[in-house]
This record gives C-alpha cells, sequence and structure tokens, in this order.
C-alpha cells in the first residue's frame, strides 16, 4: 500500500516537472523556429570564436516571388566574403501575430518584410532601425524619388525604401464586351453601370454577367476598389478631407447608389456577397464576369499562372462620375525590407539587404518576371517590362497615381476606435441591403469624427490638416 | 476524551491529511494546465473589459472603467448577433437532437454493415470545420454549386437560389452544422441506448406494449441522463460555434449570420482584411464576457428545467 502511495507521488512529480519543463524557454536552434535574441548572441560569440558565418534571419509574407529570392539568397549565402549566412524565412499565414509575438518575446528576426499595418503599429515605439546612417551616396541616387516624408521617411529618418508599387484598376474581359456589342470599356461610372446592364441583360441567359465584387469580405472588396475610386472621384481618402482635418462621407452617396446598382439582380454576377476574390477571379477567368476591379501587380499572374484565361482580359482606370477626375490615385508601395533596431546583426543585415534585395539587376529580374511593377526609375530604365505592361500600360504606376498622405485611422489604427460598423461594412450594408444611404453616410461621419475626437483627447491621435491640400497632387 | 481517544484521533487525521495529499498530488497536472490555459486567461479578458486597448505593440492600456460594457450595451450590431445565435443554436439543437437520436436508433441493431453506416455518419465529426466550410461553399454556391444544380436538373427550382444570399444563409449553416455534428451525437445516443437492458425492453413486450409504446414509456425516459448531457453539449457547443461561421460567411452578408463568438473573436484577430477598424481587445473582451454570461444564463436555465430528466430513472 506504501509502494502504491510511493509510486503515485513519485508519478505525478514527474508528470509534473515534465509538464514544467515544456513551459520553459526554448533554446533549441534547429528546424524553422526563428532563432531567439540570445542564441543569435551566442552565435555570435561563437562566430567570433570559431569563425562561423554570421546569420542574418528575414522573414517575408510572400510567396509569389519566393522562387526568385530564394535563388538570390542562396547564390549570396554561397558567394559572399563577409562570413554572412541569410536565412529567408516565409509566413504566409498570421504574419502581423507572428511578429508580434516576436517582438513579444524578443525573438524577432533582423529583417521584416514591410506590411503598413506592421510599420506603423511599431513605428513610434522605436521597433525599426533607421536607414540613414547606412545611407550612401549611391543609394540615395538610386533610391531617393521613393523616400517620401510622412510614408517611409518620419522626422527625418527613413525606416524602408520600396521598390515595387500596385494599385487598383478596373479589369474586364473584351470578348465579352464584344459579344454585348460594347466597343469600348467603360471610361464613366455611368458607362460603367449601363455597361455592366447590358451585359447582364443580353448575356445572362449563357451564364455572363456584367459586374462583380467580393463582397463576402466588404473591407477587401472595397478597399481595392472603392477606397481609390473616391480618391478619383471626390479627392478623399478614407473619407478624409485633408484640407478640413476631419471625415466626411456625405459626397460618397451617387458613388454607393451606382454601386448598389452595380450589385443588383440587374448588373451583378449572381452571389457577389458571398463571393471571395479567387471564386470570383475563377469565374473571370471562366468567361462568366464582364468586369471587376482590383490589384494591379496580382492580376495579370493569376491569369496567367493561377486560373488561365481563354479570354483576351484588359485593364483601364477606374472610372468616375462624368469621366470628372477630381483627385490623384494612391497606391501601394511594396517591397521595402524593415530593420528590426534591436537587432545584433544590423551592420551584417545591411550588407546582405544592400547585396540582394537593392542590387538593380535584382530589381529589373523582378520587374520583369511580372512579380512586380517597379517604381524605382533606375530600374524602370534598365528593365526590358514583361510583355502584359507593354500591352497594358494602364498596369503601370503613371502620372494619374500619386502617394497620399496617411488619413488618422493610418496613422494609428488606435487613433480611430470606431464604434459600431466600419466605413467598409457600413458601405456593404448599404450596397446590398437596405440601409438608408443618406442618413448611413451622415452617421458614419459623425461616428468617424467622434472617434477621431475621442483619440485626439486622449493623446493616441492627432490633428492632421494639411492646408492648400491638392487632391491632385496630394504629395506635396 | 481519553488519551487513547485522542490517538486515535490524531492517527485518523494523518491518514486523512496523507490520502489528501494524495489525491492533491495526483490532481496538480491537471490543476497547474486548468489554471495556466482556463483560469489565467479568463482573469486576462476580464481584467481588460476596463481597459482601452489595443493589443501587442500598441499604446499602453488605458482604465476606462465600464466604458466597455456600456457600449456592448449600446451596440446595436452586438445584440443583432444574440438574436443571431438563438435563431442558429435553437435550430441546430431542435433539428439535430432528434435526427441523431432516429439515426441512433435505426443503427443500434445489429445488422450487417450498421458499423460502416456509423464510420461514416462519424467522419464530419472529425474533419476541419475550415474544410467542412469549403466543401460546403462548393456545394452551396449560387453559380455553379452541385446542390442548386441538382435542383435545377430536376426541375425542383426553375431559379438557382442563393443559399448564402441574405434570405437562406443562415439555413445554410444550420445545415453545415446539422452535418458536422450529428455523428457526434449519434455516439452518444447509441451508448445510451446500449445501456438499457434488454429485459427491461422484453418486459415491456410481454406487458403488450407496441414499439411505439416501448420507445415512448421505456427507452426514451431511460435515456434521460444521457440526454440530459447531450443536450448541454450541444448548447454550449451552438453558442460557441464559430469556425464555420467564419469558413462559409465570415458573418455576412451585412451580419445576417454573424454570431456572438465571431463578434467578439474578430475584436482580437481580423476575420479578413479590413473586416474591422482596428484590434479592440478592452472591447472585445466585454463582448465575449457578456456573451459568455448568456450562453451561461442559458445553460444553468436548462440545467434548472432538465432535473426532471434526472428523476426519471
Amino acid at each position: 500500500m506504501r509502494k502504491r502511495k510511493l509510486l503515485a507521488f513519485l508519478l505525478s512529480v514527474a508528470l509534473t516537472a515534465t509538464m514544467m519543463a515544456g513551459c520553459g524557454k526554448s533554446v533549441d536552434k534547429s528546424g524553422d523556429t526563428p532563432s531567439t535574441t540570445e542564441s543569435t548572441d551566442e552565435s555570435k560569440t561563437d562566430s567570433e570564436a570559431t569563425g562561423e558565418k554570421t546569420k542574418v534571419v528575414i522573414w517575408s509574407k510572400d510567396r509569389h516571388d519566393a522562387d526568385l529570392i530564394t535563388s538570390k539568397v542562396d547564390a549570396y549565402n554561397g558567394n559572399n566574403t563577409d562570413n554572412i549566412e541569410v536565412d529567408y524565412q516565409i509566413y504566409t499565414e498570421n504574419y502581423e501575430q507572428a511578429i508580434d509575438m516576436a517582438f513579444q518575446s524578443g525573438e524577432a528576426p533582423d529583417i521584416i518584410v514591410h506590411q503598413t499595418q506592421i510599420f506603423q503599429k511599431y513605428v513610434n515605439s522605436g521597433r525599426w532601425a533607421d536607414y540613414t546612417p547606412y545611407m550612401d551616396d549611391d543609394f540615395k541616387a538610386t533610391f531617393g524619388s521613393v523616400i517620401i516624408p510622412g510614408m517611409n521617411e518620419i522626422d527625418g529618418k527613413v525606416y524602408y525604401v520600396p521598390t515595387t508599387g500596385t494599385t487598383g484598376r478596373l479589369f474586364y474581359n473584351k470578348a465579352i464586351f464584344e459579344k454585348a456589342g460594347i466597343a469600348n470599356p467603360p471610361a464613366t461610372l455611368e458607362e460603367m453601370v449601363e455597361d455592366a446592364r447590358i451585359i447582364t441583360s443580353k448575356l445572362s441567359g449563357e451564364g455572363i454577367y456584367g459586374f462583380a465584387a467580393n463582397m463576402k469580405s466588404p473591407g477587401s472588396a472595397l478597399g481595392r476598389s472603392l477606397l481609390y475610386q473616391v480618391q478619383r472621384e471626390l479627392g478623399l481618402s478614407y473619407g478624409y478631407d485633408f484640407a478640413a482635418g476631419k471625415y466626411d462621407f456625405s459626397g460618397y452617396e451617387p458613388v454607393i447608389n451606382s454601386w448598389k446598382t452595380l450589385l443588383s439582380p440587374e448588373c451583378a454576377f449572381p452571389g457577389c456577397e458571398s463571393l471571395d476574390i479567387d471564386p470570383l477571379r475563377t469565374q473571370f477567368a471562366d468567361g462568366k464576369i464582364g468586369m471587376y476591379i482590383s490589384y494591379t501587380h496580382a492580376e495579370p499572374g493569376v491569369y496567367k499562372n493561377q486560373f488561365p484565361m481563354k479570354d483576351e482580359w484588359g485593364v483601364v482606370q477606374i472610372p468616375v462620375s462624368d469621366g470628372n477626375v477630381k483627385g490623384a490615385q494612391s497606391y501601394i508601395a511594396n517591397g521595402g525590407y524593415l530593420f528590426n533596431a534591436e537587432s545584433k546583426n544590423l551592420d551584417a543585415a545591411w550588407k546582405a539587404y544592400r547585396a540582394i534585395f537593392t542590387d538593380i539587376d535584382y530589381l529589373a529580374e523582378y520587374y520583369e518576371q511580372g512579380l512586380g511593377i517597379s517604381i524605382i526609375p533606375a530600374v524602370i530604365e534598365k528593365a526590358k517590362p514583361a510583355q502584359v505592361y507593354i500591352d497594358n500600360a494602364d498596369l503601370l504606376i503613371g502620372d494619374t497615381d500619386a502617394i497620399w498622405p496617411l488619413a488618422p485611422q493610418e496613422v494609428n489604427a488606435n487613433a480611430v476606435l470606431v464604434e459600431g460598423m466600419d466605413m467598409y461594412a457600413t458601405f456593404g450594408s448599404m450596397m446590398l441591403g437596405d440601409a438608408d444611404i443618406k442618413s448611413g453616410l451622415k452617421d458614419l461621419t459623425d461616428r468617424y469624427n467622434a472617434a477621431l475626437k475621442a483619440g485626439i483627447d486622449e493623446g493616441t491621435g492627432t490633428e492632421i490638416k494639411i492646408d492648400s491640400f491638392n487632391p491632385k497632387n496630394p504629395s506635396k | 476524551m481519553s488519551k487513547h481517544g485522542t490517538q486515535i484521533s490524531n492517527i485518523k487525521r494523518m491518514r486523512k491529511m496523507k490520502e489528501n495529499l494524495q489525491s492533491y498530488s495526483l490532481l496538480l497536472p491537471n490543476l497547474i494546465l486548468f489554471i495556466a490555459f482556463s483560469i489565467y486567461p479568463c482573469i486576462w479578458t476580464l481584467k481588460f473589459i476596463f481597459y482601452r486597448y489595443g493589443g501587442i505593440g500598441t499604446p499602453d492600456p488605458k482604465f476606462i472603467g465600464l466604458d466597455n460594457i456600456i457600449r456592448v450595451f449600446h451596440d446595436e450590431i452586438y445584440w443583432k448577433t444574440v438574436r443571431n445565435t438563438l435563431i442558429y443554436a435553437g435550430a441546430k439543437i431542435v433539428l439535430i437532437i432528434p435526427l441523431a437520436f432516429l439515426l441512433a436508433l435505426f443503427l443500434n441493431k445489429q445488422r450487417k454493415g450498421n458499423g460502416l453506416v456509423q464510420s461514416v455518419i462519424f467522419v464530419p465529426t472529425i474533419m476541419s470545420s475550415a474544410v467542412m466550410g469549403l466543401v460546403f461553399y462548393l456545394l452551396f454556391n449560387v453559380y455553379n454549386g452541385q446542390i442548386n444544380r441538382f435542383l435545377l436538373d430536376w426541375n425542383v427550382i426553375k431559379q438557382p437560389i442563393n443559399w448564402l444570399g441574405t434570405d437562406h444563409a443562415m439555413k445554410t449553416l444550420v445545415i453545415t452544422a446539422i452535418w458536422g455534428g450529428i455523428g457526434n451525437y449519434m455516439v452518444y445516443f447509441i451508448a445510451g441506448l446500449q445501456r438499457i437492458s434488454e429485459d427491461t425492453l422484453e418486459s415491456a413486450r410481454i406487458d403488450g406494449a407496441n414499439r411505439l409504446q416501448t420507445l415512448w414509456y421505456i427507452t426514451v425516459p431511460m435515456l434521460g441522463p444521457i440526454l440530459k448531457i447531450i443536450l448541454m453539449i450541444s448548447i454550449t457547443a451552438a453558442f460557441n460555434d464559430m469556425s464555420n461561421v467564419m469558413v462559409l460567411t465570415e458573418g455576412g452578408p451585412d451580419n445576417s449570420t454573424m454570431v456572438m463568438s465571431l463578434y467578439g473573436y474578430q475584436f482580437f484577430f481580423s476575420i479578413s482584411p479590413g473586416s474591422i477598424v482596428s484590434k479592440q481587445y478592452g472591447y472585445g473582451a466585454a463582448v465575449s464576457a457578456v456573451s459568455a454570461l448568456i450562453a451561461g444564463g442559458i445553460t444553468v436555465f436548462y440545467l434548472f428545467v432538465s432535473k426532471k430528466l434526472d428523476d426519471v430513472y
């Protein structure tokens, strides 16, 4: 009896001890788990003592360019004379959460591929290293044009340098337009609605419809379309009037009304309210959808590789009412790399970054392969763009596009905590449901301004007001 | 008390203490896990009810008193999600329990192939709900879903039904949930049915009870205790169902399928790009706490009402 008790006690102690051991900090440096800062220190000390390579860890969220980048990284690891080894890791799922956890536990990598939300979240807490001490004249000459105050340069410190850009455009199926007897793609919002209506009325019997949007997630659908359309139509971004320094959604009414028609049975592909972007693309590739709005960087590759399309597609600027463009369209600057300010290997990280990711030949290859649309003048000059860009000039970032200043919720999402539905969910309710548009927009304006005021009062938000703001030239 | 009596009492107390020590030492591993992964997160969540906090990397939490709770009570969308949850849970439970019971009755017999059928019905239970959601999307989508194709081919409908549109999305979710959960409840019922003694059923038949009477007066009452557990599990499961809603509709269109748990979840983790303005841990915690109180209240009410089931057997 006593033996059994002793055995039971020992077993429970063993169980508890095993469990507690599991709760301890792992010191395993193998596998895919990123090395800890401590382990980096150790490896550095070891490397100094034994001549081992300095490891630079890079986290990326992108898979579409993985083949090219990994080949460049492998080449660099094999050839560099600085005794540096780059460990390039891809986190396509939960990238933001992974970075949050890494910072929280002090295990953040040396370099992180830029993502706007992540950059904004940590820029004020000093997590990102400043490029400026490292930038030589050659670097400044090549990338100076994409260093923009308020975007990647804050208080004289440069935190990343974008190399590619993307924005929204209207994609249309040329064969469907021809079949419906429409000679040209829409140049105005009125034409867009009318064309969608004609296509649906003439061809819905064959399962072909005029317009579609991935409204399962209004944020995803309207963030790639309506956001840009309103910048062009009203000169507002995220409903924010930079000249007045406040939100004003009242002008959205005609655009929302047009979208309501576009998403109604007389124009829309059935089931838009439950459509994700990839199912939408499969139907567009299958010749069932006349037109939709999406990102320039993604769609060419999608219809070439992911969902090969038989019909020819075309691309035009997003139409606005009467073709009266009042503002430039913003573009998302991609392809930047953020440096962890707490990295012990900043010098090595910069060397690796310079050698791999700022090499003009690499950037030209990236552009030529259609992996991203270059915004670097030296690259555009050197590269021979992929044929798809030559055939569809509207895919490129052009004179109608510009970098916009950040709206308050982009600067700090926590400074504009809106009660109730956010703008995209509200628009979705208006477009797909019975919500009254006029009163809904007034309520949205009130809620956003109240949230902004609360954020400013609390000290988390800042008042953004740009005197003589010109939406056609918003970065000036 | 005599000296001898005191000694006996001390020995008994020591023995009791040793027994307790043994029990507690065996309990310790689970207790630590329970505290670490259940109690601590609950306390952590409850704490943030009183704070404005956007999560890691955002400004420090700011104490705002009861503002988050007050906001919950003024949040129209939240109360819409409560209504949606009650409809979803009610429809699911009302349909899944009788169906699972009928399946169990049918498959409880010693019949060739029953084991295989039971396994097939049970498979969805172990299937990832994300995969399940995607499969049902392929079945139910309006433009090329198999359900519409089948109904059109058989002239049951003239126009495709928008199963995931505002009018039908909730029904589709309930169907998905029933398909995913029925196997589990069927197994519980089969376990309950197998506990009923064949002698008891035989006695009823000898006394002249027909099949229906045996079922109603013997089988169903004797399933009382297990039925109570099944209902309890189904209520809590229905109130926490979230993953298939997330995959199939993301709570849309226009929040028509948004349930309480998913609504609270999206304040901690974005369910899709741009689905919410920003992470709001404080408000998410308040939503979760109020939701837990609602679900807990309904469960307690059920336990109170269901005491009768215990008294049957």
